[in-house]
């Protein structure tokens, strides 16, 4: 399994795929075998030896995960090294990457033991900070706001971190794209990219961020917990303690239920418990508005400056 | 899976007393103690069309689904949401009661413990409509006599609702009342005015609940209009609306009185007067 040229990188691992994904950048590395392989497949109905499910995913006695997108493609996850996707799409359906480089990111990412945190990630000013929060709680656009400013990205939507690095938590940056509404890509003025569905009618777009991308693990310095603030035009910072820090962190686990699925939960726990140990925490109120947001860049540039 | 009957649907038309009932059902459970409504965090009156509680149930971020698709994955997620582990939930919701295209009901009989169906007259809800939502009153009286009224649906940004029907005000009463199937109680906004621990008492046996006495009375006291409007002012009722306006605006009955021009009465009472015959209003 070595040599090819055609392989990718994605968290630092060796990904080898026959489902295209431009999303990510070339393998530079050392010549080893690949860590991931996905290809395309036959994905049972039901996994032979399901032990525990919800509506769109089965997981059986071997951790074998299977995630279905209805109209979209079956995913079956295993030893955290291998998807089979099982679509009657072609590859140029982005439908099915979307969810490949979602859903089933995560799931991958618990098989192996690391912690997918629902969080943007970007290193801005030196530092390597994380945004956390709930669908639409504004972490792709702060990103994009701070991109503007001069960030680099390192990872949008997922931010997956190595809790037991030695020296301290790191995260693996993932891909230099964004996923991002029209709202914000007007407000931001930005060239839109490509659909991120083409089987509907989404206004959601998948973006390249220019510059150059590295896959090597980074040091982590904050985690700031997005969470929009009604009726206020401002933007209002407020640290978290140790115990707030663990909650904030649990709520913000993706994919926590597959998790659970796994039987990881109370490692995902402890995860959480020491990386509110290792690093600050804090919550940032963001005012309602995407056009509020964005004209809150100064002012934000001043509060994410390093603790004193 | 296995449905279990743990849900409690607190259903209504926008605008029709909900957010007062579940503030009082908080406090009744509580035994009638005034409580803080800068922290109604607890399982009474959860907005079921909150995003993220689809997603995390589901494991998929509804965000990157249609909105057709959104609705076909909704009725699936009765008995994973973590609530706190408690028996049941009483659910806040604005959907009319109807089925998916897959027929699956949006609140299903297998999943229900109880429901609770709050209306208010239309030409109340028509003047509180307008200025919750900023629109103008004629438009309210229109989308209120829209079968295909649809909320959180656009497709060009985010939203922490999911995408909800209302239909018309008259088909949103008649799928709780008579297509739903669910038997509920079904309480007068009108009548939380007139007499409210009654319809504490009814709604505590209807929730099996073994209220006291004294409990009703004290919750009465505690939810009064005045209070929770203070409470507002005070800025602390995190579920305010946007700019100075005030969510718990007057919380009475009859306002339309002096509100609606003649044309609009007329226009409310053509498009709803046989349900609003049925329930007293006409």
């Amino acid at each position: 399994m070595t040599g090819t040229t055609s392989d990718l990188s994605l968290c630092g691992w060796r990904v080898r795929s026959d489902w295209p994904l431009p999303e990510l950048i070339p393998w530079t590395g050392e010549d080893r075998p690949a860590d991931i392989l996905i290809h395309r497949g036959k994905v049972p109905k039901e996994l032979p030896g399901t032990v525990r499910k919800n509506p769109l995913v089965q997981v059986n006695e071997q951790n074998w995960l299977r995630f279905t997108v209805r109209n979209v493609a079956d995913y079956l996850v295993r030893n955290g090294n291998e998807v089979i996707i099982d679509t009657p799409h072609s590859e140029d359906t982005p439908d099915v990457t979307l969810f490949l480089l979602g859903s089933v990111l995560g799931f991958l990412c618990h098989q192996r033991g690391l912690l997918p945190l629902h969080a943007s990630c970007v290193e801005f000013e030196g530092r390597v900070i994380a945004f956390a929060g709930q669908s639409g709680a504004g972490k792709s656009t702060i990103a994009a706001l701070l991109l503007s400013q001069g960030a680099r990205l390192l990872s949008d939507d997922i931010t997956v971190i190595d809790v037991h690095a030695a020296g301290g938590p790191v995260m693996l940056p993932s891909f230099p794209r964004q996923k991002l509404w029209r709202d914000t890509i007007d407000a931001l003025g930005l060239a839109p990219g490509r659909y991120l569905r083409s089987t509907v009618n989404l206004e959601k777009f998948d973006r390249p961020v220019a510059g150059p991308f590295d896959n090597a693990p980074v040091r982590l310095d904050g985690i700031y917990q997005l969470y929009p603030r009604m009726r206020q035009g401002t933007l209002h910072l407020m640290p978290l303690d140790n115990l707030q820090s663990v909650r904030m962190l649990y709520e913000n686990i993706y994919r926590r239920t597959a998790a659970g699925l796994l039987g990881l939960s109370s490692s995902v726990f402890q995860n959480c418990a020491l990386l509110a140990k290792a690093l600050p925490h804090q919550a940032l109120a963001l005012p309602d508005g995407i056009d509020a947001v964005t004209r809150l860049g100064p002012q934000l540039r001043v509060m994410l400056a390093p603790p004193r | 899976m296995t449905l279990t009957k743990s849900n409690v649907w607190l259903a209504s038309y926008p605008k029709s007393g909900n957010t007062w009932m579940r503030i009082a059902l908080i406090t009744l459970r509580d035994g009638g103690a005034t409580i803080d409504l800068g922290s109604m965090i607890n399982n009474i009156g959860i907005f079921l069309a909150m995003r993220h509680r689809l997603d995390m149930a589901l494991d998929i971020d509804s965000s990157d689904l249609a909105p057709e698709e959104v609705r076909l994955l909704r009725p699936k997620i009765y008995g994973l949401i973590d609530t706190q582990a408690r028996k049941t939930t009483i659910w806040k919701i604005h959907d009319c009661w109807e089925r998916t295209t897959d027929g699956d009901a949006m609140f299903p009989a297998e999943a229900t413990a109880a429901t609770i169906y709050l209306v208010r007259d239309p030409r109340d809800v028509a003047v509180s409509f307008a200025h919750h939502f900023e629109v103008d009153m004629d438009r309210a009286i229109e989308l209120m006599a829209d079968c295909n009224y649809r909320v959180a649906t656009k497709i060009d940004s985010s939203h922490p609702h999911l995408p909800q029907h209302y239909s018309s005000w008259s088909r949103h009463v008649t799928s709780w009342l008579d297509q739903s199937h669910l038997n509920p109680l079904v309480i007068r906004y009108e009548d939380m005015l007139v007499d409210f621990a009654d319809v504490l008492r009814q709604a505590s046996a209807t929730l099996k609940w073994d209220s006291t006495e004294v409990a009703i009375q004290r919750t009465v006291s505690a939810t009064r209009f005045d209070h929770l409007r203070e409470q507002e002012r005070a800025g602390n009722f995190p579920e305010g609306l946007r700019g100075d306006r005030p969510f718990f605006r007057r919380g009475i009955a009859g306002s339309w009185r002096d509100t609606l021009s003649v044309a609009q009465i007329a226009r409310i009472e053509r498009d709803h007067g046989e349900v609003m015959c049925r329930l007293g209003y006409l």
